[in-house]
C-alpha cells in the first residue's frame, strides 16, 4: 500500500507546530487503512538532525532534500524538488497545512502530480477504504465531505483543527534522500525586506486562543483590555473589519471574509456585533465567548457563553479574577 | 504590457446558499457579486494602469453567461476588455480544473506579463486556483500581497505581502502571478464616464472548445454535505460586571480553557 505523505514545515532549523498536527493526521489515516506508512518530506539546509523528532511525532520514513538553496524555499522551487520524488513514490495522498507554506504549495504540487486538491479540511478519516476530508463551507454554515475521484489528492488541513499526538521518543524512522534536480533551486523570487510587526508575538494561525476586539472597544487607544486579556490567556489578538478600517488595528489581525479564518480552541469576541462576514472567519472555533452590552447582538447567539455588559468593566474584573486563580501569573 | 486579472463571480455573502445536484453550489438565479478579494486584485492592476496608461488590463472569468452584467462593472472601473469562459460542460469544475481552464485562456490571450488573482474566493474558499495557474504557466508567485509595483523595464514586480506574523517585501521576475488580499486601499467605484465607456468595451465569450481543451475531469467528488450540529444554546451571563466576570472565570476554568 502506498505511503501517506506529509510535509514538515521548518523555520530557522525548527519544526513548526503544524507539522506535528499533520503527522498525527497522517498517522491516523495510515493506521486506519491497514498498516500504511507515514512519510514526511523535509526540505531545507542542514536538517538531518530533525529526523528523530519527526520519528517521535509518528513518521516511519523521512525524505530529506538538503541543500543551501532549499532553506525557506519558495513554492515553485519546493514543487520542483518534491514532485519528481513523489512521482517516483507513486504518491496519491499528500497532507499539507492550510498555512502560508501549505497553501502556496498545494496547487503547484497537485498540478505536477495530476492530483486534485481538497483545501482547508478540518478532519480527515478513512471511510470504506477511501480517504475522506471534512470541510466547513459557507463560513461554517454547512459542512461537506470530499474525496478523490480516483487519482488521489493533496489535502490541506486547517491549523489547530487536529490535536497533535503524544511524542514517542525512541521511535525511529527510515531516511530517504530526495534528489535535487539540476537548476531546481534557481530562484525567481527574492525577499528584499522582512518587517516584523509589533504586537503580541503569538501569530493568529498558531494560536490556541484568540481574543478579538471590535468597534465596541471604543477607539485605538482603548484596546488595552483586549491586549491584557490576550496576555493573560496566552492568546493572539484578532480584530473585526470595522476596527481595521478605522485604522485602530493592522489588517493582519482581521478575522472574517476579507481577513483570516481561525479555528482556535477558545475565541473571545469583545465588543464585536457578529456580522456574517465576521462569523465566517471564526465560527468553527471550539468555544466562543462574547462580551457585549447588547444581549441581542448576533455574536451572542453564536457564542457558547454570552456575557452581557461593558467590556471595559467586565474584562478588567475577569483578568483580576483569573490572576487571583493563578492564570497568567508571571506572563 | 498586458496583465490579466482573474475575477470570480460569487453568490453575495448575505444571500442564503444552497447545494444542488452532486452537492454543488447552486449558482443560477442567485444574486452575484465580484469576489471581494478579486476587487482588490483589479484595483492593483488599475493603479498600475493609472501610472502607465498603455498597460492593457484584461479581466478573465469562468462562469455562467449571466455573470456578464457583473463583469461589466470591472470594465466600467477601467479594465480594457473582458473574457468570459462559459460552457455548460464546465459547470462544477473543481479548483485544479478551474486553474487549467483559466491557464488555457491566459495562453490564448497571449503575451501576458502578470496575472493577478484574489487570495481566495468566498465560495470555493480554497486559495488554490492562483498557485495552480502559476504552476501551469511556469510563473513564480507572490501570494497574499497588499500592494505591488510593476516595473516593465526591469522586468519585475515588487510586492508587500503578509507572511506569517510579518510583512515581507518580495520581488519576482516577470511574468509572475500575484494573489491579492485586502489591500491597504479601497477599490475604486465606477464613475459615470466609466459606465458609459464600458458600453463600448468588449466581453468576449469563449467555450472550452475555443480554448482547445477538453473539459477537465473532476478529480474531487463531494460525497455529502449538511448542516453543522447546532451549537448548544448560549449560556447568558448577566448581573454586575464583577458577577459576570466571576461566572466567566469559573466557566473557563471548569471547561479547562485556561
Ligand atoms: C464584502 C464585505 C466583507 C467584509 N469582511 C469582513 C471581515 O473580514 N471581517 C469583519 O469583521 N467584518 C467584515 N465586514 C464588515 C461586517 O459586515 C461588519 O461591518 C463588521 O464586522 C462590524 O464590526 P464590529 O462588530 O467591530 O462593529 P459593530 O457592528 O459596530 O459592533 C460593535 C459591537 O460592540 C458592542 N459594544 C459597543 N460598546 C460596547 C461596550 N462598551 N462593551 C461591550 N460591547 C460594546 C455593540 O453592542 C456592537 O454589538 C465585511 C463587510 C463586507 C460588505
Ligand atoms: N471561476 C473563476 N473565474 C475567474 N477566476 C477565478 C475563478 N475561480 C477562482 N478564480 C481566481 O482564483 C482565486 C482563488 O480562488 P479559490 O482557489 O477558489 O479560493 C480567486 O480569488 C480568483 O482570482
Amino acid at each position: 500500500m502506498s505511503i501517506i505523505w506529509t510535509l514538515a514545515e521548518i523555520e530557522s532549523g525548527e519544526i513548526k507546530g503544524i507539522s506535528h498536527e499533520l503527522i498525527t493526521s497522517a498517522r491516523a489515516l495510515a493506521d486506519a487503512s491497514g498498516g500504511r506508512k507515514v512519510g514526511v518530506l523535509a526540505l531545507g539546509h542542514e536538517i538531518g538532525g530533525l529526523v528523530d523528532q519527526l520519528a517521535a511525532m509518528g513518521a516511519d520514513i523521512v525524505a530529506l532534500a538538503d541543500a543551501p538553496g532549499l532553506a525557506q524555499a519558495p513554492a515553485d522551487v519546493a514543487a520542483r524538488v518534491l514532485a519528481p520524488f513523489l512521482q517516483g513514490q507513486q504518491a496519491s495522498t499528500v497532507l499539507l497545512g492550510h498555512t502560508a507554506t501549505g497553501r502556496d504549495l498545494a496547487g503547484r504540487l497537485a498540478v505536477r502530480l495530476g492530483l486534485g486538491v481538497i483545501a482547508d479540511a478540518t478532519e480527515v478519516q478513512v471511510d470504506g477504504g477511501k480517504i475522506v476530508a471534512t470541510r466547513s463551507i459557507f463560513g461554517g454554515g454547512m459542512w461537506s465531505r470530499a474525496t478523490s475521484a480516483g487519482d488521489g489528492a493533496v489535502i490541506t488541513i486547517r491549523p489547530r483543527a487536529v490535536t497533535a499526538g503524544v511524542l514517542q521518543s525512541g521511535r525511529t524512522a527510515e531516511t530517504l534522500t530526495m534528489t535535487v534536480p539540476d537548476g531546481a533551486t534557481n530562484r525567481r523570487v527574492e525577499t528584499l525586506e522582512l518587517k516584523q510587526e509589533t504586537g503580541t508575538s503569538i501569530s493568529l494561525g498558531d494560536a490556541e486562543v484568540v481574543v478579538s476586539g471590535g468597534r465596541g472597544m471604543g477607539g485605538a487607544d482603548k484596546f488595552g483590555p483586549v491586549e491584557t486579556l490576550a496576555r493573560t490567556l496566552g492568546a493572539a489578538v484578532g480584530a473585526s473589519r470595522a476596527v481595521v478600517d478605522s485604522g485602530w488595528r493592522p489588517h493582519k489581525e482581521q478575522i472574517g471574509q476579507t481577513g483570516r479564518t481561525v479555528s482556535p480552541k477558545l475565541y473571545v469576541a469583545l465588543g464585536i456585533s457578529g456580522a456574517i462576514q465576521h462569523l465566517v472567519g471564526m465560527r468553527t472555533s471550539g468555544t466562543i465567548v462574547a462580551v457585549n452590552t447588547d444581549a441581542e447582538a448576533p455574536i451572542m447567539k453564536v457564542a457558547n457563553v454570552a456575557a452581557v455588559g461593558d467590556v471595559h468593566e467586565i474584562v478588567p474584573a475577569l483578568v483580576a479574577e483569573l490572576s487571583r486563580q493563578g492564570v497568567g501569573a508571571g506572563a | 504590457m498586458r496583465v490579466v486579472v482573474c475575477v470570480k463571480v460569487v453568490p453575495d455573502t448575505t444571500e442564503p446558499k444552497r447545494l444542488g445536484d452532486q452537492n454543488l453550489l447552486v449558482r443560477t438565479g442567485v444574486q452575484g457579486a465580484i469576489n471581494p478579494m478579486d476587487d482588490y486584485a483589479l484595483e492593483v492592476a488599475l493603479k498600475w494602469k493609472d501610472a502607465q496608461p498603455e498597460l492593457e488590463v484584461v479581466v478573465l472569468t469562468m462562469g455562467p453567461e449571466d455573470t456578464r452584467a457583473i463583469i461589466k462593472k470591472s470594465l466600467a472601473k477601467g479594465a480594457d476588455r473582458a473574457v468570459l469562459v462559459s460552457d455548460a460542460a464546465l459547470a462544477g469544475t473543481d479548483a485544479i480544473g478551474t486553474a487549467q481552464v483559466l491557464a488555457a485562456a491566459i495562453r490564448k490571450i497571449g503575451e501576458v506579463d502578470a496575472v493577478l488573482c484574489g487570495v481566495r474566493s468566498s465560495d470555493g474558499e480554497s486559495a488554490v486556483v492562483g498557485p495552480a495557474i502559476a504552476e501551469l504557466l511556469d510563473m513564480p508567485q507572490l501570494t497574499t500581497c497588499k500592494e505591488a509595483e510593476l516595473d516593465g523595464t526591469a522586468r519585475h514586480v515588487t510586492a508587500t505581502r503578509e507572511a506569517d506574523g510579518a510583512l515581507e517585501v518580495a520581488r519576482a521576475s516577470l511574468p509572475a502571478l500575484l494573489t491579492v488580499t485586502k489591500a491597504s486601499f479601497e477599490p475604486r467605484l465606477a464613475n459615470f464616464k466609466g459606465i458609459q465607456a464600458a458600453n463600448k468595451k468588449e466581453i468576449v465569450g469563449w467555450t472550452a472548445g475555443d480554448l482547445g481543451i477538453a473539459p477537465p475531469t473532476r478529480k474531487i467528488l463531494v460525497t455529502a454535505a449538511g448542516e453543522p450540529p447546532q451549537r448548544p444554546a448560549s449560556q447568558v451571563l448577566t448581573g454586575s460586571a464583577s458577577e459576570v466576570a466571576q461566572k466567566l472565570a469559573q466557566y473557563l476554568t471548569e471547561q479547562k480553557l485556561v
